[in-house]
């Protein structure tokens, strides 16, 4: 407990940080330090496949998009679960059985409620 | 924790739970009849919704029998402390949808508006029956997510969604504080539980809390977000005034009552040990909630603004109820939080009742003349303001007579000499609102809701503050009761 918990508990975790950042920042600097640098403004403008580039890579994004993208983080969470519980069936048991299925009941729940609101409709 | 047998036993005690299965099963129910129930008779999901309460309110009086039972392999405890706070939270869930029933009629998605509430509820009966971290937090959220979304109800005004948008980052932001508390107390107990991490820390030397002291510190900060405490006050203001009015009522109320009730459970449980820091930070954040609450109040000229500084201000004042600690400090709060459930929802069905427009009538300028166009209106909305800045002798003098007589037994005197100069501040203001609802004449023409349901409500709300103030032995008799086995 205390001051020599943090030190041995969140020690790596300091170290980790320190040489995340470093890895992130040691590209960037050392090509400055390191390479030959003779830009031009044919070097230095924007390029694809050669072309010019004809628009901005931000557009306005449907926002039905969005409402199929939080559809499937729902279902993509569920079949996170599904894994690791259908591997330890065994065991949990009945109970495990029986708690997963309520999971998935409500879960059920919701989808028929966004299905039958359109939320799936596209026009 | 206790040890992990395979495969698991069927939880024990699974009936103590019976309320909140039951509001869990009818909420989701409702979602489905809701799609088949036709747009012109909406009403009907909300009646529907008072009708699941009412339910869980039965189951509940069914379950409760006095003693404390812990259910769910010791994540779920149902005492009469639980028990009390759940009954108050239904009935401010409740008062909350009669006050919907006409606001919201025009709005789409009436249904989801009325689960949501009823979710919001179900994670605030939750959250009273937490003994431990992970309880705790799924109640929370719970409560949270279903808030935010009702806050931007009112999705194409411009209000709704900055008031809904500012609470979710700000909320979440003290969510992910509360988790990095957490873990502090996790990595030094190895335990979630209460009960279990007071032991695992009243067993440790003080000189080495360290870690903490900081787990303790982000927990605060977290839970005073949830029941805005100052200096995590910041969002109330705009959420209240930007929220549809009964969910301002609401979050006012129930949320404020399940806040503080886990609050109690972790000060009692968890943290006996580090008592005298708990006491230091809570007494700093106390002084500083009743001087932001009672004077921003003062500077507001929207009501609903002025209803959610007058919050922060009576937060601070329950504070000192949890910084009193032991039996007596607790039961106050309970005495507190029970009485402003009434006169502040009270005061927001006045509101709702005064509708200009199709704008509800939000300005103090609004009230002007009240008195002599709805003479009944402006009784009781006298009443519930009177009871609020604790006038004897009506409900809200008892809950802070309650509240302050704890704390200066527990030797805290200079904190309630200065609580009781904040309260003669705070009572400026609302007598101000008394002053134009008397004296003044009407600026704008009135236009009413004529809800009966509505009117009873406002009727038996400010009858609740009289009758309370008259005669409060039974409800401090109460909460003395639901407190036995506190701390």
């Amino acid at each position: 407990m205390g001051a020599a918990y943090l030190a041995n508990e969140y020690a790596p975790i300091v170290i980790f940080l320190v040489i995340a950042v470093l890895m992130g920042a040691a590209p960037l600097v050392l090509t400055v330090l390191l390479a030959e640098q003779r830009p031009d403004a044919e070097k230095n403008s924007a390029y694809e496949c050669g072309f010019e580039a004809f628009e901005d890579a931000r557009l306005q994004i449907d926002v039905r998009f969005y409402l199929l993208a939080i559809l499937f983080v729902v279902f993509d969470l569920e079949s996170a679960f599904l894994f690791p519980w259908a591997i330890v069936l065994d065991d949990i048991g009945l109970f495990g059985f029986v708690e997963m299925m309520l999971f998935l009941f409500i879960l059920v729940v919701g989808y028929a409620y966004a299905w039958k609101k359109g939320a799936l409709q596209w026009e | 924790m206790a040890n992990v047998t395979f495969p698991f036993p069927f939880p024990e005690h699974l009936s103590a739970l019976l309320p909140e299965i039951l509001v869990a099963v009818l909420a989701m129910a409702l979602l489905i009849v809701d799609l088949f129930v036709p747009k012109e008779r909406k009403a009907l999901t909300g009646y529907l919704s008072l009708a699941t309460i009412l339910v869980a309110g039965v189951a509940l009086m069914q379950v409760a029998d006095g003693t404390s039972v812990t259910a769910f392999y010791g994540f779920f405890t149902l005492d009469p402390f639980a028990v009390f706070s759940k009954l108050l939270i239904l009935a401010g869930t409740a008062i909350a949808i009669i006050m919907s029933l006409d606001y919201i009629r025009s709005e789409e998605n009436v249904g989801e508006y009325f689960v949501l509430m009823l979710f919001a509820m179900l994670g605030m009966m939750l959250l009273v029956s937490a003994n431990n971290f992970v309880t705790m937090y799924l109640g929370i959220e719970l409560m949270a997510l279903s808030i935010y979304v009702l806050v931007g109800y009112q999705r194409d005004t411009l209000r709704s969604n900055e008031a809904a948008l500012k609470y979710f980052i700000l909320g979440s932001l003290s969510s992910g504080m509360l988790l990095y508390g957490i873990t502090f107390f996790y990595g030094v107990t190895s335990s979630l539980d209460f009960k279990q991490i007071g032991e695992a820390l009243a067993a440790a030397p003080s000189s080495e809390h360290t870690a903490v002291l900081l787990g303790l510190v982000f927990i605060i900060a977290g839970l005073a977000f949830k029941v805005s405490m100052a200096p995590f006050h910041m969002w109330t203001p705009d959420a209240y005034e930007g929220a549809p009015t009964p969910i301002t009522a609401f979050m006012s109320a129930a949320p404020k009552v399940a806040g503080f009730v886990v609050f109690v459970r972790i000060v009692a449980d968890a943290l006996p040990a580090l008592e005298h820091e708990t006491v230091m930070i809570l007494s700093g954040m106390a002084v500083l909630t009743m001087a932001v609450g009672n004077l921003a109040a003062i500077a507001q000229r929207n009501i609903k603004r002025m209803l959610a500084y007058s919050t922060i201000g009576h937060v601070g004042f329950v504070t000192l109820g949890l910084i009193a600690g032991s039996g007596s400090g607790y039961a106050g709060m309970l005495v507190y939080l029970a009485i402003y459930l009434f006169m502040g929802m009270g005061a927001f069905a006045v509101i709702v009742l005064m509708r200009r427009e199709g704008i509800q009538g939000e300005l103090l300028d609004d009230f002007a003349g009240l008195a002599k166009v709805r003479p009944g209106y402006a009784l009781a909305m006298g009443l519930l303001l009177f009871s609020l800045a604790g006038i004897p002798f009506l409900g809200g003098f008892w809950a802070k007579y309650a509240v302050f007589i704890a704390a200066v037994q527990a030797g805290h005197v200079y904190l309630v000499i200065y609580a009781l100069l904040f309260s003669v501040v705070g009572a400026f203001y609302y007598i101000r609102v008394v002053k134009y609802m008397y004296f003044d004449e009407a600026r704008v023409p009135f236009d009413f809701s004529e809800n009966r349901l509505m009117q009873a409500t406002v009727a038996l709300t400010a009858m609740a503050v009289v009758v309370l103030g008259i005669y409060p032995d039974p409800l401090m008799e109460l909460c003395r009761q639901a407190v036995i086995g506190i701390g």
